[in-house]
């Protein structure tokens, strides 16, 4: 494995190769966290959607154009 | 007979020489200028309007660099540099500005080309106050002088130098070349001029674990990478960016040293999440810098398209007033398999 420095190629020392795979372990984690994450708050707004939409009268069609606009994944 | 037709700029037997620690104006056969040894300018008036008058160089001029160690008479100028970043050799022009009396005149150095009249007082320096040339308009009189009595005058460009300035805000001038001197100029340089994207420097990624760019520098007012056919191995991963001041001898990666738009603390910016993986998808982008060098945030605002992704590309800051002077993408969990970045720098003036 390597680096590119100004356009030079680097090859990575062991210990450098380590924390690079080391760091690609602890990214998935936390992307996966950020992930699920936006899940819940996604349940939160399409759940007060949901009561919204409902107060509002809106059709079903309507109800989804909002969620599609509003909600993050 | 032979007749001499002078015009506005016309300089007679004048010369810029580089002796030890001193950089001194004096007559181009290296001797002393003097009565009997005077060389002249065509100049136009400041007393009569419309005319232009045959002003004398009656002395030499001059100042001690930082050669001359703690006797330097330009320590302290920025010339719209940041305080304590050394700089490596740039360009200066020569400017002659007659005095109230129109009876001698006096050498200034700008990093201004082409100026026609002198800046305001609080832009002129001199060798017993160097440090009124903070801004990049600034003159500097290689003498003493009563800064008011220049300020907003009629000015000749007469050639450029070229210095390097060191941490300590003190100015080296380079050996002359062909390149400098009385009435020589540096030459333009390629892939752009004044205001323009110059190109500075290319990676081609490979199976690559990440890229970066260093020397960053006042020179360029804002940088750009441009980022092109970027494809990832695996669908999913983040195309992440970190700052560095320290030229890449590390990168600054403390979890609250950055924010973006998905994270308001974070030890890196992520420019686009969730790319897609498949080869051949290429994303494209362009990361905007803004000003690294100055001391305040640094700010990255991202242009650019790829597939799949939760949001468009994300700006971010570097949450510190230190200068950036290196920059480092990488993936968050995997190489960059492919794709070219290429590092521009917008000239500013």
């Amino acid at each position: 494995m390597h680096k590119i420095v100004n356009g030079k190629t680097i090859e990575l020392t062991e210990k450098e190769k380590a924390n690079v795979e080391a760091s690609w372990v602890v990214n998935e984690e936390k992307i996966a966290n950020r992930k699920l994450k936006l899940e819940q708050d996604n349940a939160v707004l399409s759940s007060a959607l949901k009561k919204i939409s409902r107060i509002a009268g809106l059709t079903l069609d309507e109800e989804k154009a909002y969620e599609k606009e509003y909600l993050k994944i | 007979m032979q007749r001499l037709f002078y015009y506005p700029g016309y300089t007679n037997h004048l010369g810029f020489a580089k002796s030890g620690n001193d950089f001194v104006v004096r007559s181009s056969d290296g001797r002393d200028a003097g009565s009997i040894n005077m060389p002249f300018l065509i100049f136009p008036s400041r007393v009569n309007e419309g005319s232009t008058e045959k002003i004398e160089f009656r002395a030499n001029q001059g100042f001690t660099d930082a050669g001359g160690g703690g006797a330097s008479e330009i320590i302290g100028a920025l010339f719209g540099t940041t305080t304590g970043v050394a700089e490596s050799a740039t360009p200066f022009y020569v400017y002659a500005i007659s005095n109230p009396d129109e009876d001698n005149l006096v050498i200034f150095l700008s990093r201004q080309k082409d100026v026609n009249q002198s800046p305001v007082t609080a832009d002129i320096g001199d060798t017993n106050d160097p440090t009124n040339a903070i801004t990049i308009d600034a003159f500097f009189a290689v003498s003493s002088i009563t800064e008011a009595d220049y300020a907003e005058q009629p000015c000749v460009m007469i050639g450029s130098i070229e210095m390097s300035k060191d941490t300590s805000d003190d100015w080296t001038v380079s050996a002359l070349t062909a390149e400098h001197g009385v009435n020589r100029y540096p030459k333009i340089a390629t892939g752009g001029g004044g205001g323009a994207w110059e190109f500075i420097s290319s990676a081609e990624a490979s199976a690559s674990s990440s890229i970066a760019f260093t020397d960053l520098s006042s020179d360029y007012i804002k940088y750009m990478v441009a980022i092109d056919g970027l494809d990832t191995p695996n669908t999913g991963t983040n195309l992440n960016m970190r700052t560095s001041s320290n030229n890449g001898s590390s990168y600054d990666s403390g979890s609250s040293d950055y924010a973006w738009d998905g994270d308001s603390v974070d030890s890196e910016i992520t420019i686009a999440e969730s790319l897609g993986g498949a080869a051949g998808v290429g994303s494209s982008f362009n990361v905007y810098i803004g000003n690294p060098s100055e001391t305040k945030w640094t700010y990255i605002y991202p242009v650019g398209a790829f597939y799949g992704g939760v949001s468009p590309p994300n700006v971010g800051v570097r949450k510190s007033t230190t200068a950036v002077n290196a920059i480092l993408f990488f993936m968050s969990s995997s190489t960059l398999t492919s794709g070219t970045f290429k590092l521009y720098g917008l000239n500013p003036s």
